[in-house]
């Protein structure tokens, strides 16, 4: 997988309209979810532990639904819409777990706009395999600048 | 110091600008038409077709002519699992992610017996079913990227009541297609794919079905031929579904006898196809009205049964007040609320007065969609 630096887009409520897309490509490691773990203090083993997570039905360890949700934070604060976002409210559905070292991908796209409010609602989705993983829906203030 | 997660494959964009389609059976009459129709609104297509003959190298000149990108692969959808993957890869590395798939591959209706439908049956769902299935699977991941694709299907009314005799094969797999679509819907719906169905009937200059001297046969094609839309008509359908993101997943838009597209029906109650003036022999008559005319008759026809708890087969078409069990003055208010509810339209006192017959509610109606 070649890898890319995000660069971050400075979309303005004007350039915004329902329909624009943006995503990703990203692979959830081991190495993301330790750090997960020592940011939030979830040492659950069924994320942190190799044996533990070798003897449930999911025969591995999972990521932490909310590191897969986290990246929904890097979709609208980089890319859409970018440097002017302030999540605003979100609400998420974990539909199917995510094993550790999983390449993921992280799609969001706006549903509407409001130019009353200056806010922006987008559905979000973290994928594998053509199957969705997370879904999200969230409502995101566009400052002015 | 922080360290970046590993990314790749950033796409932004916008739904509007995603102009890639997909198109099985694209030498067939809907195929090619639907092609052209893409072509001259600027899309790239990937034509799919059984062999490579002159007539698809014809059509992807046409295609480049009519402004549109095309590139020709040819499959055997017979062999679904493995083409269907090599298919979209294929069309992906020609064009990029596809956003549209348009099924419009079939084979052959042959009237089959009962006694030996098993290749048949094989051959057509294969074709039209395993096919769709497998090549939206194949698609699906991009698809999902973007939170933007729209499948259509052709479906076929001969699925309705009553049962072509002999085939069973061919209506069987179609229904399971249909079937396809609505589970796809519940699947897939909110993640911004669509899956939509046209269920034209007869396609004017389509080859007549082989009845192979059944009486039985030719006596229920005759009922239920009526139609004879023009591929060109159809394929202004496939467009429409594919740019107006209003169809929500699951709509099936059928035609009336008379050609006239039937509502948004998210289910098979629509009226079916009545009339046997069309001679299943000659496949020259009753041009279809262009797309943009509206089922409000048998919309209002379904309202009238609901209301009043009539049977599907009951006839409405020119029911007065007084006529129908339950049309009384009081019933009348009831169904003057049940078709303001249905329509979205508010009526005077004086005019819900006036409206005393099916055909007088229709022209109302109508009446009220050219003012709006």
């Amino acid at each position: 997988m070649s890898r890319t630096t995000l660069k971050v887009r400075n979309l303005s409520l004007d350039d915004l309209q329902p329909g624009m897309f943006a995503c990703y490509d990203t692979v959830l490691s081991a190495r993301d979810v330790a750090a997960f773990a020592g940011l939030t203090g979830d040492v659950s083993p069924l994320h942190v532990n190799r044996t533990y997570g070798r003897r449930t039905r999911y025969r591995g360890n999972l990521i932490h639904g909310m590191l897969a949700a986290g990246h929904f934070s890097t979709l609208v604060g980089v890319l859409l819409p970018g440097r002017r976002a302030l999540l605003s409210r979100i609400e998420i559905d974990f539909s199917r777990p995510i094993a550790v070292g999983e390449q993921v991908t992280v799609s969001g796209k706006i549903s509407h706009v409001s130019r009353m409010t200056s806010a922006v609602g987008l559905n979000l989705l973290v994928l594998s395999r053509g199957e969705i993983c997370v879904a999200g829906r969230a409502t995101v203030i566009v400052r002015p600048g | 110091m922080t360290r970046s997660p590993s990314i790749s494959r950033v796409r932004t964009g916008a739904e509007d600008e995603l102009k890639t389609a997909l198109v099985t059976g694209a030498t067939g009459l809907v195929g090619s038409a639907t092609s052209l129709a893409l072509a001259r609104d600027g899309w790239k297509i990937a034509l799919i077709c059984h062999q490579k003959r002159p007539a698809s190298q014809a059509l992807l000149r046409k295609v480049r002519a009519a402004g549109g990108r095309g590139t020709l692969i040819e499959a055997e959808l017979l062999d679904y699992r493995r083409e269907a993957p090599r298919v979209v890869a294929a069309a992906q590395r020609a064009l990029g992610p596809i956003h549209l798939f348009v099924h419009a591959a079939a084979p052959p209706v042959t009237s089959s017996g009962w006694q030996a439908p098993s290749e048949d049956l094989e051959t057509q769902f294969a074709v039209h079913t395993g096919a769709f299935l497998a090549l939206t699977s194949a698609l699906l991941p991009e698809m999902l990227r973007a939170q933007s694709g729209t499948l259509v299907a052709l479906l076929s009314q001969a699925v309705l009541p009553p049962a072509v005799p002999g085939w069973q094969s061919y209506t069987i797999a179609k229904a399971a297609l249909a079937q396809a679509i609505n589970e796809f819907s519940a699947a897939y719906g909110h993640a911004g794919i669509r899956a939509l169905g046209l269920m034209p009937g007869a396609i004017k200059g389509d080859k007549p079905p082989r009845t192979d001297g059944d009486d039985r046969v030719r006596g229920v094609l005759r009922a239920r031929w009526p139609i004879g839309l023009s591929a060109e008509t159809v394929a202004e359908w496939v467009l429409r579904l594919a740019k107006d993101r209003s169809f929500s997943s699951g709509t099936v838009i059928s035609f009336d006898s008379k050609g006239t597209a039937v509502g948004r029906c998210t289910s098979w109650s629509a009226d079916r196809p009545s009339g046997g003036e069309y001679d299943f022999d000659d496949h020259g008559a009753g041009e279809a009205p262009p797309p943009g005319t509206t089922g409000v008759t048998a919309l209002l026809h379904e309202v009238v049964r609901k209301t009043f708890s009539l049977d599907r087969g009951t006839r409405v078409e020119r029911a007065k007040i007084g006529e129908l069990d339950g049309w009384d003055s009081l019933g009348h208010v009831k169904l003057i609320m049940e078709v303001e509810s249905a329509f979205g339209v508010r009526f005077t006192a004086d005019e819900a007065v006036k409206l005393q017959s099916v055909p007088g509610i229709v022209a109302a109606l109508s009446r009220n969609a050219r003012k709006s």
